[in-house]
């Protein structure tokens, strides 16, 4: 029992039972075939078991206990076909996400609900409920503002709040932290893992960063509606719904986008002047941000904005040496011109009846679909000539959908994206024979993705000595992998979310529209690699607020008989399949030295054992423990008394095996 | 100073050995802390990236013109001899100092202080967001750009990677540090070990473990990374963190800036290698009750001045190495707003501290503030692109020549802010 943490108990009985009965019946139809089905990976000598760790180490985020077997009981063709279906029943992953309330809610509906402090406050201005100016007066401590007592400004807050409550109003950060939870408790416990790994793939190419207050708050709708539906689907139709989502609209500025002054409109307003306004959104577009950003004035929509344009081209399609001049970037900025978004509010509310009212015939080129808006008014109707294509003048959201069919098709695409693919799925510097391969069946399929991973999982090159164990987890992959390993139980993945940041990638928030670079210098650096293995030490030994697991358990409730013992037992539990003998070797002296840790905690400096050394991290850690959990089951007690107790041998050999190179590799 | 070199060589090189690192960049630090000249004795460049946008007028108002005081009724502050011991501090009699910015007087005296008004970026956008991010790019108008500057400025130093050579006192890497070159962020240098709360000799074991571990992996990558984070372990363990104290009667605020400044003197002089620098001062969005001489803007500027002054009292002879300077996105709205505040504006003001700083000056085109000079006919316009004045600071402190692969695209010319 020495090892195992005592309060920290938790079943990861939990197995995988329905898989096996949902394809208990499916097993034998491949076998009974006639010949014996191309397969790759027997060709590239692996075992059935190596192979099987290697898909779980590519398609899914890492290997649970056990799942090694559970792949080979379902077959690991069938397997395949599984995760690219990903319609595996999930009640589990579900009931977990029950909680989170945001993730059914529709982007108009989450646009009504989340906002901004700010917005929140200007609401309640609107209705009288509070004076906004007072209100922020007396936040501050300017000797010139009205001098309000501090239990008035309690009372306005608490009428802010009720109001606010009453309303149904809620703020963008609890969103977010929604949208943080439900990442990482997928990664963790969904069982169509690929569609997890997929929806990262896919989002990270198409980036928005909720670093960018006006794109946040639709980044949830973003990913799940815009970026997950598609994830094995058409090409274009990805790039078409990020294309037309308010969260890249917004994250690229095409949102304010607008034809130059003098360039003709497709419903020109001047000419009709008098007659009627048309659609009435589009005059006060962007007004809550102008009065965030510009101070009173309204914001004056000044031309065009070619953002979007050149990230479409060097990031979503081309790629950046993909053959497009300056001058595309300008006529691709063109024909998105009057792309935008309508967001809630009352002039929505005006915009949306005047729509519907009128018949389809009649709107003069207006498109309003969901939040996404296109303003007739605000395109530029000129011709325009994109990548040698000719655009005919006179029409009006044509021009986009087109420029987006002549991208998605456009050879350049193909060969960026296939490299993309072969980076994240093979190695940071895959052979070009494979990226060649892959950019084939993209343009012979027409930019189905799900035949050109298909082609990915059939290549030589994925199965391949040079590719297995040659990526580096992101620190998000490692997170849910060693969690995944160990069984664990998270009840408020907020810990472990600290620890992906701790680690350099702030989820959804990377500064560039780049997305993170995938690569193993991009996550390997003195910093980093540091608290990789504070993540891995501290993790076992239990410190991560939120997390249960058992060790015993892990290990059929056995105990090691010796640390040596542990030490192997414990490898190839949580490493499936790898060659450990290395890693057993270089621990073995260190771990099995009774004197070492005498000898080494004598000559560390002082500082180290003092409380005031600890990082202002763990001490967030032990207030965080303590707020989000109730006493019952807060397993930190210990901390909150301030007495601490060493992890157990055992968890000490774990968090050595989860902070070692090898685990930092899949 | 806690770590020189007499102690270094004492208690450092001989653990150090024994310890079995590698023939490494600490083991040449030691040797190289025998020779006379210090082999890890750099130019720093330390930067202060003032965030929500410093009202540049307020901090450094011009006082021979009075459409501010007319424009900022509430805000516009006084020089004259009346105002009492709050008043305005009158630089050259042109352009004055926000009380609050008092600690920095003496450099502006000693013509070590340098300002440059008027500056900012090309780009007219006024959200916090994107005006930073340009900044920090150092491409104005281009968001795509995957590196930050001073990312770039690391790479071009070329110098051999050691484990501090880039560093911020921020939670996660700033934009700025952005890129190929490594680079740190960390608030609390404490954090920088391996760490179980309050087991040390858990610690200590682990630490070799993952020691022997990282030694001999075969991915050379991480294995030459963990040499780098071990070395860096161990010269923060010799630094001894907490038994820091200040030199010369430094005293930091208790702020984040000032702790941030003062962990960055710790590293300078401890002689890690750091040369580029990244610390944060938060709070300059003054829409509301910006205040005068006291409130908020005044706070925000008192915590900045008193920090640097900290710093620099604080780094002693190794000022000489070192150069401070301060960044903010935009400036504000001339005219004061309907809630004792500013709003978002154009051109702004920056600091360059240091002791080859041409300094007591006012440099750059201060355009005035009549109607018609305004951005916008609202804002300062922006008359020194702020590339010019960071690929100056670049080339002139660093040494750093080529201005095309720092801020590319660009093509104006490095402003000379040194004597």
């Amino acid at each position: 029992m020495s090892f195992m943490s005592c309060n920290r108990l938790y079943p990861v009985g939990v197995t995988f039972v329905l898989l096996s009965v949902v394809f208990t019946s499916s097993l034998g139809s491949s076998s009974l075939a006639p010949k014996r089905p191309e397969s790759p990976w027997r060709d590239a000598g692996l075992t059935e078991r190596q192979a099987a760790a290697h898909l779980l180490d590519r398609l899914s985020f890492g290997a649970t206990p056990g799942e090694v077997d559970e792949v080979l009981s379902v077959g690991i063709e069938r397997w395949v076909e599984d995760q690219l279906r990903g319609q595996i029943p999930d009640p589990r992953l579900a009931r977990r996400l029950r909680s989170l309330d945001a993730l059914d809610l529709s982007a108009i509906e989450l646009a009504k609900t989340f906002l901004d402090p700010g917005d929140l406050l200007r609401q309640a201005d609107a209705q009288g409920i509070v004076d906004r100016e007072t209100l922020l007066g007396l936040t501050e401590s300017g000797e010139k503002g009205e001098p309000v007592s501090a239990p008035e400004r309690r009372r306005t807050i608490r009428r802010l709040k009720a109001w606010a409550e009453s309303q149904g109003y809620r703020t963008t950060k609890e969103m977010l932290q929604q949208l943080g939870a439900q990442k990482l408790l997928r990664g963790v416990y969904a069982e169509n893992q690929l569609q997890e790994v997929l929806t990262d793939f896919w989002y990270n190419h198409f980036h928005v960063s909720t670093s960018n207050p006006r794109s946040r708050g639709f980044v949830l709708s973003y990913e799940r509606d815009a970026i997950r539906p598609h994830i094995l689907g058409s090409f274009r139709d990805l790039l078409g719904a990020t294309a037309r989502h308010p969260a890249m609209l917004l994250y690229l500025d095409n949102a304010k986008s607008i034809a130059a002054e003098g360039m003709p409109k497709t419903f020109d307003r001047t000419e009709r002047a008098g007659r009627r306004r048309g659609f009435a959104g589009s005059r006060r577009q962007g007004s809550s941000e102008s009065r965030r950003n510009g101070g009173r004035r309204r914001a004056r929509l000044s031309g065009l904005n070619e953002n979007y344009a050149r990230e479409l081209m060097e990031l979503h399609t081309l790629g950046v040496d993909g053959g497009y001049l300056q001058k595309d970037v300008v006529e691709v900025a063109r024909a998105f011109s009057g792309w935008t978004v309508l967001s809630p509010g009352r002039t929505r509310d005006r915009a949306e009846g005047l729509y519907r009212r009128t018949s389809a015939g009649n709107r003069r080129g207006f498109v309003l679909d969901e939040l996404f808006f296109f303003r007739a008014d605000a395109h530029d109707a000129g011709e325009k000539v994109v990548l040698g294509r000719k655009l005919p003048a006179n029409r009006g959201i044509e021009d986009g959908e087109d420029v987006l069919d002549l991208l998605a098709t456009n050879p350049a695409t193909a060969r960026h994206l296939s490299r993309k693919l072969a980076v994240r799925f093979v190695a940071d510097d895959p052979p070009g024979a494979l990226v060649d391969r892959l950019a084939e069946v993209f343009i012979q399929s027409d930019g189905d993705l799900e035949r050109v991973f298909r082609s990915l999982l059939k290549s030589p090159d994925f199965w391949s000595s040079e590719a297995r164990r040659q990526k580096i987890k992101s620190p998000f992959e490692l997170t849910v992998s060693a969690l995944r390993a160990l069984g664990a139980e998270v009840a408020d993945p907020r810990g472990s979310l600290e620890w992906v940041m701790r680690m350099g990638q702030h989820l959804y928030a990377y500064p560039a529209p780049t997305g993170f670079p995938d690569s193993a210098e991009h996550w390997v650096n003195t910093g980093a690699l540091l608290s990789r293995m504070n993540f891995g030490l501290q993790l076992a030994g239990g410190y991560v607020p939120g997390v249960w697991f058992d060790l015993e358990s892990l290990n059929g409730k056995k105990e090691p008989e010796s640390i040596s013992d542990a030490l192997e037992t414990y490898l190839s539990l949580l490493l499936p399949e790898r060659d450990i003998t290395n890693t057993v070797r270089q621990l073995e002296a260190t771990v099995a030295d009774p004197d070492l840790a005498r000898k080494v905690a004598a000559a560390m400096p002082d500082s180290r054992q003092s409380d005031a050394a600890l990082g202002e991290f763990d001490r967030q850690a032990r207030l965080f423990a303590g707020s989000s959990m109730n006493e019952s089951t807060n397993p930190f007690s210990e901390f909150e008394q301030g007495s601490f107790r060493a992890p157990s041998p055992v968890a000490q050999v774990v968090g050595l095996i989860l902070g070692s190179p090898e685990f930092q590799r899949r | 100073m806690t770590l020189d070199r007499r102690l270094f060589l004492k208690a450092g090189g001989a653990a150090l050995f024994s310890a079995g690192l590698g023939p490494s960049f600490l083991q040449r630090a030691a040797l190289a802390m025998t020779e006379p000249e210090p082999f890890f004795r750099r130019k720093a460049l330390v930067t202060i990236f003032q965030r929500g946008a410093m009202d540049g007028l307020m901090a450094v108002p011009s006082l021979d013109d009075d459409r501010l005081r007319r424009l900022r009724p509430r805000l516009a502050q006084s020089a004259a001899k009346g105002a009492g011991e709050a008043a305005v501090l009158d630089l050259d009699g042109r352009f004055g100092l926000h009380p609050s910015l008092g600690p920095l007087l003496p450099y502006w005296q000693e013509g070590r202080l340098g300002i440059v008004h008027a500056m900012g970026s090309p780009d007219p956008t006024r959200s916090h967001f994107d005006a930073q991010d340009y900044m920090e790019t150092g491409t104005p108008g281009r968001k795509s750009t995957s590196s930050g500057w001073l990312n770039r400025v690391s790479g071009l130093l070329g110098h051999e990677a050691t484990p501090f050579r880039s560093l911020a006192l921020t939670p996660a890497l700033p934009r700025s540090l952005y890129g190929d070159e490594p680079a740190i962020a960390v608030t609390n240098l404490a954090d920088f070990q391996v760490q179980l709360p309050g087991a040390s000799g858990a610690t200590a074991v682990a630490g070799q473990g993952f020691e022997s571990l990282y030694e001999q992996t075969s991915q050379s990558l991480l294995r030459d990374t963990a040499t780098e984070t071990f070395e860096a372990v161990e010269i923060l363990g010799r630094v001894n963190l907490n038994a820091y104290r200040p030199a010369h009667g430094a005293r930091y605020p208790k702020s984040q800036l000032g702790r941030s400044l003062r962990q960055i003197a710790m590293l300078i002089k401890a002689g890690v290698g750091l040369e580029i620098a990244f610390a944060e001062s938060r709070g300059w969005d003054t829409h509301v009750n910006q205040g005068t001489v006291t409130g908020t803007f005044a706070n925000r500027a008192s915590d900045l001045a008193k920090s640097i002054q900290a710093f620099w009292t604080d780094l002693g002879s190794h000022r000489d190495d070192v150069l401070v300077m301060t960044m903010t996105e935009f400036g504000r709205t001339v005219r004061e707003n309907g809630s004792g505040g500013t709003d978002h504006g154009h051109g702004s003001c920056l600091f360059v501290l240091g002791q080859e700083v041409d300094g007591g000056k006012v440099h750059g085109h201060f355009p005035g503030l009549a109607e018609g000079d305004l951005f916008e006919g609202r804002d300062l316009p922006v008359t020194t692109d702020f590339r010019s004045i960071f690929a100056g600071v670049a080339s002139n402190h660093l040494g750093i020549r080529n201005d095309k692969n720092l801020f590319p695209g660009w093509k104006g010319k490095p402003l000379s802010l040194f004597s």
